[in-house]
């Protein structure tokens, strides 16, 4: 970089977290030296780095509660009751790992389940034993995907701020869509719990609230 | 002797390079890297044309050099020991807007490129990899191991020929044509236009936008559809061979083919076998429609 090109996203992040290449030090160093805008940033992102990863740390106010209800306004199923803690922002991601895994055998799964398999389709009023293994994978996989999504969305939250207003637009109206869709098949699920069509139907719309949140995500 | 010259410049001509074109405008930036490098593009704004040539080498055109361009190895990556390659625009910070630019790129054939922009539209050829974009258009020819695509509200379109494809939008349309094989694609509202026969195996959903299918299925193929509250609608060819299995919750299911009956059928789904019944193709929607029909 020089005086005109200023440093980008990762030198300036590695330039916070003191991660920089020895090779780059230098030359990074130099550009903070020269750019105000730059140095600005890196302290903003050291700073809160600091915030962030030091567990001791408390906010003056608990921004919480606040972000959960903001969630909960926009959710279809709600969070459990717990004591209101922030989560483990900043952490090794162990839990989220986890989930990923465990989603990634779900979507396995859901695949060997959903294909086709030469008989009749379900999604009309069930005729299906109640809870087969095969309906069982779907519920399990759903349940998979749903954990999955809430964990993106409380992380979408917290960066929310820094999306771009028209792609926080697009992923709001995107998001009220799937959750409107979800929600109808949820309440045709309760008046018809055994159709392993709904089912089906919900896990592939759980599926596409994953995927448009690891799109905007990503 | 003459003969033997222009025998040998013909024999050469299908392995030549891609020329470049005075159009792309000067080089701005190029390099030689390995064949497979990864290779990430940025451009918030403006248009990136990326073209497969058989040069171990990238090669960065423009009629102007952008403000905020940039080209080089990753350290980022290097730090973990992966050689990756990226250049592009920066983003402009705070309010500022970002200025369109306009790039034509020559990679390596087998490269895997990850173009990324915000209203920027992307055009590649034989390239494989990642393309995304927010609401810029993409449009995908040529042939490439492997593509996928992730827009929110632009518009794609896959013409090309690839072993897998997935492909996703949000409030864009989506068509997908060429010689893809396998197929994973999703909106939300946007439509998803499928004109192809090459498919062996597909998965196409969406919550509100219409699904079409214009083709033939290929015998043992193996779809499934499901859409919420948007219509799945399929024009058949003549050689279908596959058997339907359709339901859905509230929607109609209509059987435009009067000389044949359901296999079996109820209010809510249908079972229809098409010529000899060797691919299967599910369609599940919940208020969608679902219509079967031959092309004419």
């Amino acid at each position: 970089m020089n005086a005109q090109r200023h440093l980008t996203e990762a030198e300036r992040h590695d330039a916070a977290d003191g991660s920089l290449a020895p090779e780059q030090q230098a030359t990074v160093d130099e550009h903070l030296a020269q750019c105000a805008s730059c140095t600005d940033d890196v302290a903003r992102v050291r700073n809160f780095m600091t915030r962030v990863r030091d567990d001791s740390t408390h906010l003056d106010v608990d921004l919480w509660p606040d972000i959960r209800s903001r969630i909960e306004r926009e959710k279809i199923v709600q969070l459990s009751a717990t004591t209101g803690e922030m989560p483990a922002v900043g952490r090794r991601p162990v839990g989220r790992w986890l989930a990923l895994a465990a989603v990634g055998a779900a979507a396995a799964l859901i695949l060997v389940v959903a294909l086709p398999r030469g008989k009749g389709n379900e999604v009309g009023p069930t005729t299906a034993d109640p809870m087969s293994p095969e309906v069982q994978l779907v519920v399990d996989s759903t349940r998979e995907y749903e954990r999955e999504a809430t964990i993106l969305l409380n992380e979408l939250e917290l960066r929310r701020a820094m999306i771009r207003p028209q792609l926080r637009s697009s992923l709001d109206h995107d998001l009220r869509a799937i959750d409107d869709a979800i929600l109808e098949l949820k309440e045709a699920i309760a008046r018809d719990p055994n159709n392993p069509g709904l089912r089906r139907l919900l896990a592939s719309s759980y599926r596409q609230k994953v995927d448009l949140l690891k799109r905007v995500g990503g | 002797m003459r003969q033997l010259l222009w025998l040998a410049a013909l024999s050469v001509a299908p392995s030549m390079t891609l020329a470049q074109s005075a159009s792309d405008g000067p080089e701005l930036n190029g390099m030689r890297v390995s064949p497979t490098i990864p290779l990430k593009i940025y451009n918030p704004a403006g248009s990136v044309r990326v073209l497969a040539w058989d040069h171990d080498s990238v090669s960065v055109h423009g009629a102007t050099r952008p403000r905020g361009f940039f080209f080089g190895r990753n350290p980022g990556a290097l730090k973990f020991g992966v050689n990756e390659f990226m250049f592009g625009v920066e983003e402009p910070r705070g309010v500022d807007t970002a200025r369109a630019a306009h790039f034509t790129v020559y990679v390596p054939r087998h490269s895997q490129v990850a173009v990324k922009t915000a209203t920027a539209s992307i055009d590649a050829t034989n390239v494989g990899g990642l393309f995304y974009t927010v609401s810029g258009q993409i449009q995908v020819r040529g042939s490439a191991a492997t593509i996928d695509v992730e827009s929110m509200s632009g518009n794609v379109d896959v013409n090309a020929g690839a072993s897998w494809l997935r492909a996703r939008t949000s409030e864009g349309r989506l068509l997908i044509r060429g010689d893809v094989q396998d197929v994973d694609a999703s909106t939300i509202d946007g439509a998803i236009d499928v004109a192809t026969s090459s498919i062996f195996r597909g998965r196409f959903q969406s919550v509100n936008g219409d699904i079409r299918f214009a083709g033939t299925p290929l015998k043992a193929a193996l779809f499934e559809f499901s859409n919420h509250a948007g219509a799945v609608d399929f024009a058949l060819g003549r050689e279908t061979s596959s058997v339907f299995e359709l339901s859905s919750v509230s929607g109609a299911i209509e059987n435009g083919y009067s000389d044949l009956r359901p296999v079996a059928a109820t209010p809510h789904s249908m079972r229809l076998r098409v010529g000899g019944g060797d691919a299967q193709v599910t369609v599940r929607t919940f208020k969608g429609p679902i219509r079967l029909r031959p092309q004419r």
